[in-house]
């Protein structure tokens, strides 16, 4: 059997798909979420800014050499941390509910 | 040609237009579908795993940056998902396929007629080694060369090389013992 042989005998053996494939797929695809994620309130984008903000306050509270964030550090310390914990803590959990309301949105 | 008129349909469907999408399926269904079938040798469970390899094909089409052809990209989508099944059914069921093997030789005539020879083809394809019949059909009906056939198998070129020179006397020994001496009249 010759190269062209064997190859006139392969483009023989092409299976078919049954005549309602495409529809049913068609379909399938439509019925599909768009899970597509906002950038806006992409998980790992916000937790970067929060830590960052987080970094510079620690920063400016425990090591900066001013004289005006040390005053001020002295006396402020554990409400200023305590504030920045719990805001960090509403911030997560407001863009958690926010994902879930865009998800269902897209859903629907 | 066919490269610029995938490239046109997949531009379109980047750009939100989902019908652009049954055109790519219409146009690669059943080589995808030939290929699967050669790994899995069951219609019925190929054309679910093809509708899988689509489904995927639709969400990740935005990340196909033309770097390769469409269809080794899709080939290769195809070809990883049917060993992962075939992986799934050898677990689940230890069932031996019997395959549907004609006892007597088949006649000239019968041969000829167009529906026959898909079928006696694919009897003979479906008797080799897997990666026997998948390499075979890569080359020869999805017209691959060598270098893309190990893109999408991910196999060396030299097991590439080994199973289509494999392929070829087997396929050969297949049709002889479907058709005997027929084969020489018929070639």
């Amino acid at each position: 059997m010759n190269e062209q042989q064997l190859k006139e005998l392969l483009q023989q053996s092409k299976i078919e798909t049954s005549p309602d494939f495409t529809d049913n797929l068609m379909n399938q695809i439509e019925l599909t979420p768009k899970t597509k994620k906002s950038n806006l309130w992409s998980f790992p984008l916000v937790l970067s800014v929060i830590s960052l903000v987080a970094f510079v306050i620690s920063y400016l509270l425990y090591t900066s050499p001013s004289a005006f964030f040390q005053a001020k550090a002295a006396t402020f310390k554990t409400p200023v941390l305590l504030i920045v914990s719990v805001s960090f803590l509403l911030v997560i959990n407001y863009v958690i509910k926010m994902n879930e309301i865009q998800k269902k949105n897209i859903q629907t | 040609m066919s490269n610029d008129l995938d490239k046109n349909i997949i531009n379109r469907i980047k750009e939100g237009d989902t019908t652009a999408f049954r055109q790519l399926v219409e146009k690669h269904k059943d080589v995808s579908l030939s290929l699967i079938f050669s790994i899995v040798k069951d219609e019925t469970v190929a054309e679910d795993i093809l509708q899988d390899v689509f489904i995927k094909v639709f969400e990740k089409i935005h990340t196909f940056k033309f770097k390769s052809q469409f269809s080794t990209w899709l080939y290769r989508i195809a070809v990883n998902i049917s060993y992962n099944e075939l992986k799934k059914i050898k677990r689940t069921s230890s069932v031996t396929t019997i395959l549907n093997t004609p006892e007597a030789l088949v006649t000239k005539e019968e041969f000829l007629k167009e529906e026959n020879q898909k079928k006696y083809i694919n009897l003979a394809l479906k008797e080799l080694n897997i990666d026997e019949a998948l390499v075979l059909r890569l080359f020869y009906l999805s017209e691959m060369s060598i270098k893309e056939i190990v893109k999408i198998t991910a196999f060396s070129t030299s097991k590439v090389k080994v199973n289509l020179h494999r392929g070829r006397s087997n396929l050969d020994f297949q049709l002889r013992k479907l058709l005997g001496d027929e084969l020489n009249g018929i070639l």
